[in-house]
This record gives C-alpha cells, sequence and structure tokens, in this order.
C-alpha cells in the first residue's frame, strides 16, 4: 500500500523536481515505484508489461509534473497517470487481439468498463509466484483474479494506492456511485470466495 | 432512520463517512439485521483486499526505470515564468522611464531661462528621426511593452535630446546606436538654429 507521505513533504519534492533535482526525484522515486508496480502487475497480469508500464508512468510524470495541481494529493495525481497508462494498454491489447482474429479462451471481455479484461492473465499467470507465502495468499490472489475487471480495479486502486472511493472515482472518471456500487459487489464476492475455497478444491 | 443503501454501507466500513452522515447510517445499521450482517462482510471483504501481497519489481527493472525517469527529468526544462510575470516586470521598467521622462520634461519646461529654442526637432526631421529610432529602439530596448510606450510618445510629440539621453539611460543598454541618433539630432538642432 501506498505511504501516506506527509502532505508538505511531498509537495517539497514535487517542488524540487520541478526544478529538476535528481536527488528529489529519487526520494519520489523510492516512495510511489512499488505501489505503482504492484496496481500495474495486478491490473496486467503481466510482469514485463508491467514493467514497461512503470517506466512509462514515470517518464510521464516527470515530463508532466508542472500540470500537477497541488489542490490534489499527489499519490491520487499519480495513480491517474498510471490509470490512464493500463487503459491504453488494455485498447491497445483489445485492438491486437481483434486484428488477430483469435481470441484467446477463457472468459469473454465485458469492453464496458474503463479497464475491459485487463486482469484476466493474471488467473493463469499471477505476478512474482515467488512471493506468494502461502495456500491462503494463492486463494486469494485467485480470488482477486477471478473479479470483474472494474471491480479488481477499484480494489487494487484503493489498496495499493491508498486512495477513497472518492479520489478512485475520479481517476476512473465514473461517478461515486457507481465505484461503490462495484465495490460491494467486489467486496462481497472476495468474501465470499475465501468463505468456502476447501470446498472448491477438494476432489 | 435510513432507507437500506448498500454504497453508503460501503463508505462506512472504510471508514470514510464523517459527522452527521457516519451517525445516520450507524444508526440505521444498528436496528437494520441485514444491513449489520452486510456491514461486517463488507469489513471482512476490505480485511481479506488489504492482504494482498504487493509484488516487487525486478532489480534489473528498477535500475532501468529509474535511468529512464532521471533521463526525462534532465530533459526538463524549467518552467516557463507566467507570461503575466514578465509584462509585471517589463510594465515596472516603462513606469519607471515614463515617469522620469514626464518629469524631466516639466524640469525642462520650468527652468529653461530661455524658451528659444525648445530643443524640438522639426516635423520633417522627426521623420529621419523616426527611421532612426527603429534601430534605436532594437539596440537599446529588449521590453516589448517599453518599446510601444517609447514609440507612442515619440508619435505624439518630437523628442528632444535630454528625452533621448534619459530614455536610453533608463534602459541602461545606450550604446554605439544611441550616441549616433544623439548626433544626429544634434546636428539637426544646430542646422536649426543656425537658419533661425
Amino acid at each position: 500500500m501506498a505511504p501516506r507521505a506527509d502532505r508538505d513533504i511531498v509537495a517539497q519534492l514535487v517542488s524540487q523536481c520541478r526544478r529538476g533535482d535528481p536527488q528529489a526525484f529519487e526520494q519520489v522515486f523510492a516512495l510511489y515505484r512499488g505501489p505503482l508496480y504492484a496496481y500495474l502487475a495486478r491490473t496486467t497480469g503481466d510482469r514485463h508489461e508491467a514493467e514497461d508500464l512503470l517506466q512509462d508512468v514515470f517518464v510521464r510524470l516527470v515530463e508532466n509534473l508542472d500540470r500537477y495541481e497541488e489542490s490534489g494529493r499527489f499519490e491520487a495525481w499519480v495513480f491517474r497517470i498510471a490509470a490512464n497508462r493500463v487503459r491504453d494498454w488494455a485498447r491497445r491489447r483489445k485492438h491486437a487481439e481483434r486484428t488477430a482474429s483469435a481470441p484467446p479462451g477463457g472468459r469473454e471481455n465485458d469492453g464496458d468498463g474503463p479497464l475491459p479484461g485487463v486482469l484476466d492473465k493474471a488467473v493463469e499467470a499471477p505476478p512474482e509466484g515467488r512471493m506468494i507465502a502461502g495456500e491462503q495468499i494463492r486463494q486469494l490472489e485467485t480470488a482477486m483474479a477471478g473479479l470483474e475487471a472494474d471491480e479488481r480495479q477499484v480494489l487494487v486502486l484503493r489498496h495499493y494506492g491508498d486512495l477513497s472511493f472518492r479520489e478512485i472515482a475520479d481517476i476512473m472518471g465514473s461517478p461515486l456511485g457507481t465505484v461503490l456500487a462495484k465495490s460491494h459487489r467486489a467486496l462481497l464476492k472476495l468474501r465470499d470466495k475465501m468463505d468456502r475455497p476447501a470446498a472448491r478444491s477438494d476432489p | 432512520m435510513s432507507a437500506c443503501d448498500p454504497r453508503e454501507l460501503v463508505l462506512l466500513a472504510a471508514a470514510e463517512l464523517d459527522g452527521a452522515a457516519r451517525r445516520r447510517i450507524e444508526a440505521h445499521v444498528a436496528e437494520c439485521p441485514r444491513c449489520a450482517a452486510e456491514l461486517q462482510a463488507l469489513r471482512q471483504g476490505l480485511a481479506l483486499a488489504a492482504r494482498l501481497p504487493a509484488p516487487e519489481p525486478s532489480p534489473e527493472a528498477i535500475d532501468r526505470v529509474r535511468r529512464a525517469a532521471l533521463g526525462a527529468l534532465a530533459r526538463r526544462r524549467p518552467a516557463r515564468r507566467p507570461r503575466i510575470a514578465i509584462l509585471r516586470r517589463y510594465a515596472l521598467t516603462a513606469a519607471a522611464a515614463l515617469v522620469a521622462l514626464v518629469g524631466w520634461s516639466l524640469v525642462q519646461q520650468w527652468f529653461a531661462p530661455d524658451p528659444v529654442p525648445p530643443g524640438h526637432v522639426a516635423v520633417a526631421d522627426g521623420r529621419e528621426l523616426t527611421h532612426n529610432w527603429d534601430r534605436w529602439q532594437n539596440a537599446v530596448t529588449d521590453s516589448a511593452v517599453l518599446t510601444e510606450e517609447l514609440g507612442t510618445l515619440q508619435q505624439s510629440d518630437p523628442w528632444t535630446l535630454a528625452e533621448i539621453r534619459l530614455a536610453g539611460s533608463a534602459s541602461q543598454k545606450a550604446g554605439d546606436e544611441l550616441q549616433e541618433i544623439i548626433e544626429h539630432v544634434e546636428l539637426i538642432e544646430h542646422d536649426a538654429a543656425d537658419g533661425s
């Protein structure tokens, strides 16, 4: 989860970064690279894609620092960049799948959500499998990966970005009520799936 | 008493409700077993989501991303000074120059011992002055605002030598062109005095 960095310190770091201070950038990088990568890895389900997107996010972050307005939290601005990168990536991926006219097997993406189908690969290849501590965590990851894409999007933004539902609604460009409804469904599904994992895994 | 609203339950479970709204929903939950059970399930769901581990990027990826971002940082141009700030800075210079010009003209008029010659160049010679003035403006001013203001003043009234010297001094960039135009006007004035 993204650390709740002191707002004044972050404002100072941003100001120094705007003047091209590499040491200030190193601190920003250290603060946000972990949460951003976790978010990108969970949403793409692919560590290599997530690493490429991470680079894209940080380069755009640096290039657009002057556009950040201090009235909002820096974390929300940073994760908005990341969410936009993921959205573009999902569109490219969907377009590539269509033009290849050979859609992969598995669940069909609904295509209606802001981030359609971006997590489908997570079921097959959870990122950083070596990090999984135990069976329960593996089940949790599988349960998360089994949610609808936009339901997952809400939960991972909240978890890794430490964002409020209002900030998430703003990032996703959705009404707060819609985001809360998705979150409601996602949380209950998650609890239900984790409530009875043994019954499904037994022969 | 409030109707059952799953969205408000999510906000309550996530501790994102404050004050009156929170008290209202809590009061409802206290009397509605269904919402109470749902609130508990939502809290369990949030607790589960919070246990999701954070995958880490590889050290090679961290290094690559850092280098790319630092490269972008090095290419960053400093934020452009807001246009209004530039205008304000030059407007002050222009205002100071104008005040000095007007003040000096008044002093000359009040204390000039001899009203003749007035020190103004003739209208015909003013055209010649205008021709050279363009070069002078380019050489001694770096402010569009100052140039515009001085240009307006020049059109409304021919320049005196003192005014030109003062304007050049105000701009602090008097160079060969200024000296050239001063000599030119001196020549015009000299000819005018001889002719009178």
